[in-house]
Order: C-alpha cells, then structure tokens, then sequence
C-alpha cells in the first residue's frame, strides 16, 4: 500500500531530514515509526503525504507516485499531523462537509459516517459549535473523523494519541484496527512505546534521518521490550 | 520598565528574524520602495499642512490653522484607527506572556507602541510644519513651537482610545453573540462609513479661508475637544491645558485597561448543541471556493482591509450620483486669463472614461485580497496540500475571491457614474473592460507577491494581513500601474481628439490584457511551485 525507497530529503540550508530510508506497508497493516525528537519521523510522513517535496527516492500509494501523481494519490490517504491546527472560524460540521465534498463522499454516506464516528468520539453535540471554542483533544477527534470519513486506503498519523483522553485513545485504536481489517493500512509515528507495542504488526526505528531497524514486533524486539530494544538501537547508532 | 524594554527586543528580534529567512535582496528592495512611498507620503502630509498653514496665516487665522492641522492629523489617525480596530488584542502569544512574570501593562503597552507611534507621526508630520509657520510668519513665540511638540504626543491617545473601544465592542460581540461574526463585520462597516461621513464635514469645517477671526473662533468651538488642545497650544490656557490632559490622558488609561480586558477577559462559547446538522454537498472546486470566501468573511480584519477602498469608491460614487457633476466643480475649475473656466464642460465621453477610470482604479490600487490570501492560511496550509486539490485549483479560488468581491460593486460604480456623466455606450463600455482588467491584474499581482512573501508563522494575522511585506510590495505596484494608466488619458485630454482618446485607451487595454495574461502564466508554473514548496 506504502512504498518509500531511498528517501531522501535536504532541508534547505543543509540540513539532512532523512537519508536514504527505504520501507513498505502492506494493506492491513498497522505501522508503528518510532524515534527521539528531531530524528526524521515527522520529514517522513510530510514527505509521504505530499506535503514536503524530497530531492531523491520514491514514494507510492497504492502504486501511485506522490511526486508524478499527487491529487490521484492524495486522494487514497488520509493525513492527521500532530498539532491539528483546522479552520478555527468555522464549525466542525462546516469543515467535515469541506472534506467530505473534497473527496466527495455522498451525502447519505457523510451523515452516516460523521454520526457514528462523532458519537463513538463523543463529539456529536459539539460539531456545530466553531472549531475555535474546541480543546486539543476535540480538535484531534475532529481531525481523526475527517481522515477516517472517507474510508482512506492509507492513513498517515503523527503523533495521533497526542491530547486524547483514555476513552477517545481507545475508541480510535479500535477503529484503526477495523479499518485495517478491511484491507487498508495505517503508517503513524508515536513517542509511545507501549502503544507501538501493543497495537503495531510492523514497526521502523529511526535514528538521524536514517532507519536503524524494521520488521514485525518479534523481529525487531524478540524477547526484550521495546522499550529496552528502542533504547539499545538508538545508544548504538550513536 | 525592564519586561517592558525585553518585550519590544525580542518583537524586534522577531521581526529582523523573519526579514532575515527570506533572503536579504527582497528586503533591501522592498525597503527601498518602503522608504520611498513613505517619504512621498510624508512629503504630500507635510507640505498640505504647510501651504493651509502659510495661507490661514497670511490671513490672520494663526491659531485656526493649528486647530485645521490638528483636525487633518486626526482625520488620519481616526482612519488608522478605525482600521486597526479590526484587531484582536489576543495572538498566539499572548498566553505564554500572560504565564510569565510580567505586568499586563508591559504586554499591553508593547503591543501598542506600534499603533501609537504610527498615530504619532501621522499627528507629528502635520503638525510640526504649521507650528514652524505660525512661530516664523504669525506669533514669533516659540512657546508655541514647544507646547505642539509635547502636546503632539498627547493627541494619538483620541484616535487610539476609539479604536480600542471599537474592537473591544466587536471582539464581544465576536464571541458571546450567536452571529457575532457577521455582526462585528457589519459594525466594522458602520464604522468606516461613519468615519466617511464624518470626514467630510471635518475637512469643510477645516478648509474654510474667508473667515475673520472671531468666526474662526466660533467654528472651532463647534468641536470642542479640538478647540481645548488649539487653545492649550496657542495661548497656554490653563482650563483648556487641563482639559487637553483629561481628554488625552484619560482615554490612554482606558485604552490600556481595554487592553487589558481583552487579552485576559472571558471566553464566550456559543452552544450550537441543539442546531440541527446540515450536510449539503458540494462539487470539490466549490467547496475550495466556498471555504476560501469563508476564510474571508470570517476574519474582520481581513475583510475590513480589503474592503475599505470599495466601500470609499461607493460611498463616493453614491455621492456624486447624489449632488450630482456640480459637487465636482470645485475640483474641475481652473483660472486662465484671469477667468474661471469650468473643466466639467469641456468633458466629452471618452475624456469621462478616463477620468471614471482614474478614479475607480485609484480604489482598486488599494482593494485586494490575494496578497495576503496565502500567508493567512498560516500553520493550517497542511489541509490544502495534503487533500486531492489541483494548487492551480486552490490559486484560482484566492483570485475568484478577490474579483467577486470587487468587481461587482466596481460594475454598480461604472453604470452609476456612466449614468450621471452621460458619456455613452462605448465609453461606459472600455470603463468596464479597463476597471475589471486593472482589478484582475492588481488581483494577480498580489497573488504573485502574495506567494514569494509568503508568511505562515504568524502570530497574529494582522501581521499579514495589514504589515505583510506582500501587501506593501502589492499596495506600491499597484499604485505605480494605476498612477501610469493616468499618463496615457492626460495626453489624450492635452491633444483634445476623440479618436485620440479612443486609441490610447485601447491600447491601454491591451497592454493591460496582455500583462493579465502574463501574471496568470507566472502563477499557473512558479505559482503552483511555490505554493507547493511552502511549509506551515
């Protein structure tokens, strides 16, 4: 479903965002990308979704190039970044019916679709209220149901369980994991190393731009935590 | 005094900060034709204020012209006021300065300086050449010199106070009403209107020079807080020194306390809970489209920026279709041979187009949207880029926006104006084609300035929308296109030929088409590039 190989990508002024970082999510799958701050994790899913352009490598969706074939290709994913920063002047109905005419989800599928999310999210009262009265937490359901409303093959997270309340963190693991269930895949950066642990198939560590190790959870971890294998790797590649 | 001096360092750091990413040629440039522009201001300001100064004394009107000079500066700084009033007190970050060690009044006051300083020179550079003329031509006191000078500083804190007290209003209203949006906006609107009704009358009151002197007195008595401060600087009277403190003073302490209010008060949230939920569709253009005229209209500040030259071109329109061509006749009459000859009759219809022309593309140099339409977007411009939007589809959405926004009211002026001048089919005609191509090039301008200065790191969209260096840049080019389509219809009028006039006129339209059709390639191949590389 994600294909990147050889990814590179150089910030203007010099610095190196990512080097040479290859990786594939397969439909179904959940992956967990894992790093310190500043290791690439966020260069990576911007480059992904289109949103950062890299000066080598090659990044597909489906078999779709980002870089040759962009809205064909953004129209297959779904992209939630770690500080959901929405229309603050409109409401969150406003914005889904934006986003959902966008991708253009029929309107008997909109309203089923926002309601069961908004009321599994515990948001359905708040939608006609303005995004700018709304805390982190809602302003990330909001965003979560935006990305899931149009039933995206690939779902690109950073950071997703940022300013989430247990109930809402555990509600949208749930809907992850239907969603792959269908035969779509999600590709998320967390900080959280038990939540890689617990709900990832597949996990990358990435250190300075470059990636250090990938897999399935038994292959990168074995018997030791990740907690303990995330710290090891990182220390070595120092 | 020390938060206060940390505060306004690291504003300024900012502020060289962000001058320094986008590289150092475009600055040196874009200050080059800052200064310029300013100088020509400063100089067109100071030298109206001299030569009213100089004929008022010449007639013996010396204190009513320190009173006139004090009316102009304020009719300046009440426009600024009233446009800064669109301002939120509260930006980004505001919290992190409330959370640390520091006086509200220091936040406060740094915050303010910007607009008080601006109101300063407005009031300064007007003032100071007419009290340099009434201490040199009419009292020979230099008392007088000294008293303008410090009360100078004083008289912003008027204008200041009302546009605090506008934009706490809508700021309330923003928030704790139902439709608080709409209504600020509307308010914003009553105020700009309000300020053109007013100005005019201010600046009759000011301009009249067949007074004697004691009628000059009761006409300054007829705006007494103007009167106060002429009186507390020409003859130092001690009543009206103190009423000159109280009115300046007192409104400065409000306008910090307002402030204040508006960066600490409380938050209103509306319920909308029980409203039911719609879920119309729309085709993805339309909803671009639909969601950039949202954008707009949600921000007072936005729209009040963009919207005030329009909204003087029809206030103005609507005038002269009002009082008719004779309210003109003061601007249209020459002496030649010791005779006035009135211009207004000479007029035929395409001479009308021209001066229709000048007019309305004088307000459309200054009504634009595009140049700030990308940096408004800010950190939220991950949603645009990273949902299945052509840019060139998101970049033609920012110009519709601008051109459905103008052009209609520009239409509604030419067909008033075409009326009242009589000037015929095709006059009216290359009215229309000349103002809707000078809008739609002014309009691509900017969105071309509006894409290589783009700004998302704002902290306060004031920053782009009224300070952004693409709305500067936009505002001079576009003044420069609007002042060089004056030359071709000036020497049309100086040959005095129809046919003439006709030709220059079409030709003007062409070169205009073509440079429209330029600016459109430049933002359909660098645009889209450019809007692609931006990172919020």
């Amino acid at each position: 479903m994600l294909k990147i190989e050889h990814l590179t990508k150089t910030y203007p002024g010099g610095k190196v965002g990512v080097s040479d970082l290859s990786l594939e999510v397969k439909p179904g799958e959940i992956y967990g990308f894992i790093g310190h701050n500043g290791a690439g994790k966020t260069t990576t899913i911007k480059a992904i979704v289109g949103l950062h352009k890299f000066e080598a490598g090659k990044i597909t969706i489906d078999g779709i190039s980002i870089s040759d074939e962009p809205v064909k290709a953004k129209s297959i994913l779904a992209y939630i970044p770690d500080n959901p920063e929405l229309y603050d002047n409109l409401s969150g109905m406003q914005y889904l019916n934006f986003v959902a005419d966008i991708f253009n989800v029929p309107k008997h599928d909109r309203k089923a679709r926002i309601e069961s999310y908004a009321e599994s999210l515990e948001i359905l009262s708040a939608l006609n209220n303005q995004i700018a009265s709304y805390s982190h937490g809602m302003k990330q359901k909001l965003a979560i149901i935006a990305a899931f409303l149009h039933h995206p093959k690939l779902l690109v997270m950073d950071e997703p369980f940022v300013g989430l309340d247990p109930k809402a963190a555990f509600t949208v693991k749930k809907i992850m994991r239907e969603s792959c269930d269908h035969g779509n895949a999600i590709f998320f950066s967390t900080h959280v190393l038990e939540v890689a642990e617990k709900l990832c198939d597949k996990i990358a560590i990435i250190k300075d731009g470059k990636l250090v190790a990938s897999g399935t959870m038994e292959e990168v971890k074995g018997n030791a935590s990740l907690e303990e294998v995330f710290l090891g790797i990182t220390e070595e590649a120092k | 005094m020390r938060s206060l001096y940390l505060l306004l360092r690291t504003e300024f750091l900012s502020l060289v900060g962000s001058f320094n990413r986008k590289g150092k040629t475009p600055v040196v440039v874009a200050a080059i034709l800052l200064i310029i522009f300013g100088l020509f201001m400063i100089g067109t300001m100071a030298l109206t204020g001299a030569v009213t100064a100089h004929e008022l004394v010449e007639k013996d009107l010396t204190e009513f012209s320190i009173f006139v000079s004090i009316t102009l500066s304020m009719i300046i700084a009440l426009m600024f006021g009233v446009v800064n009033s669109t301002r939120d007190a509260k930006s980004n970050d505001t919290g992190m300065l409330l959370a640390m060690p520091i006086p509200k009044a220091s936040i406060v006051i740094a915050k303010l300086l910007g607009m008080y300083l601006l109101d300063v020179l407005c009031t300064m550079v007007m003032l100071v050449p007419t009290l340099w003329i009434v201490c040199e031509q009419g009292k020979q006191s230099y008392d007088v010199f000294a008293r303008g000078l410090l009360i100078g500083f004083l008289i912003p804190a008027l204008p200041l106070f009302i546009s605090l007290l506008i934009s706490g209003l809508m700021s309330y209203l923003r928030k704790a009403t139902k439709f608080g949006q709409m209504a600020s906006s509307s308010l914003s609107i009553a105020a700009v209107l309000l300020y053109m009704f007013v100005v005019p009358r201010m600046s009759n009151l000011a301009n009249e020079l067949d007074l004697t002197p004691a009628e000059s007195i009761s006409k300054m008595k007829l705006i007494p807080p103007f009167y106060w401060i002429t009186e507390a600087i020409y003859n130092a009277d001690p009543l009206c020194i103190l009423l000159t403190l109280l009115i300046t003073l007192i409104p400065l302490v409000l306008a910090v306390y307002i402030h204040t209010r508006g960066l600490t008060g409380v938050e209103f949230h509306v319920d909308n809970s029980k409203k039911a939920r719609s879920f119309k569709t729309n085709s993805s253009r339309m909803a671009v489209l639909k969601m950039e005229f949202k954008r707009y209209f949600s921000s007072t500040n936005y729209v009040m920026n963009t919207l005030f030259g329009t909204l003087a071109m029809l206030a103005i329109t609507i005038m002269i279709a009002v009082q008719g061509l004779g309210s003109l006749a003061e601007f249209g009459t020459v002496e030649f041979n010791g005779k006035s000859v009135a211009l207004l009759d000479y007029l035929t219809g395409p001479l009308w187009t021209c001066i229709w022309m000048i007019f309305i593309n004088f307000f459309g140099s200054v009504t634009f949207t595009t140049p700030s339409s990308v940096s408004i977007e800010g950190k939220r411009i991950w949603l645009s880029k990273s949902l299945p939007i052509e840019t060139k589809d998101i970049l033609n959405s920012k110009i519709l926006v601008s051109l459905l926004i103008y052009q209609p009211l520009s239409f509604v002026c030419c067909v008033i104006l075409a009326i009242v001048s009589k000037c015929g089919i095709l006059p009216f005609l290359l009215l229309v084609l000349s103002t809707s191509l000078f809008q739609l090039l002014t309009t691509l301008v900017g969105l071309i300035f509006g894409l290589i200065y783009a700004r998302l790191d704002w902290t306060n969209e004031a920053q782009v929308i009224k300070n952004g260096l693409a709305v500067i840049l936009s505002m001079v080019v576009n003044m420069l296109l609007a002042f060089l389509m004056c030359i071709a219809p000036f020497i049309a009028v100086i040959i005095g030929k129809t046919v003439v006039t006709y030709s220059i006129l079409g030709i003007e339209i062409a070169v205009m088409a073509g440079l429209c059709a330029g600016a459109y390639a430049i933002i359909t191949h660098y645009g889209v590039r450019k809007y692609e590389s931006l990172n919020g």
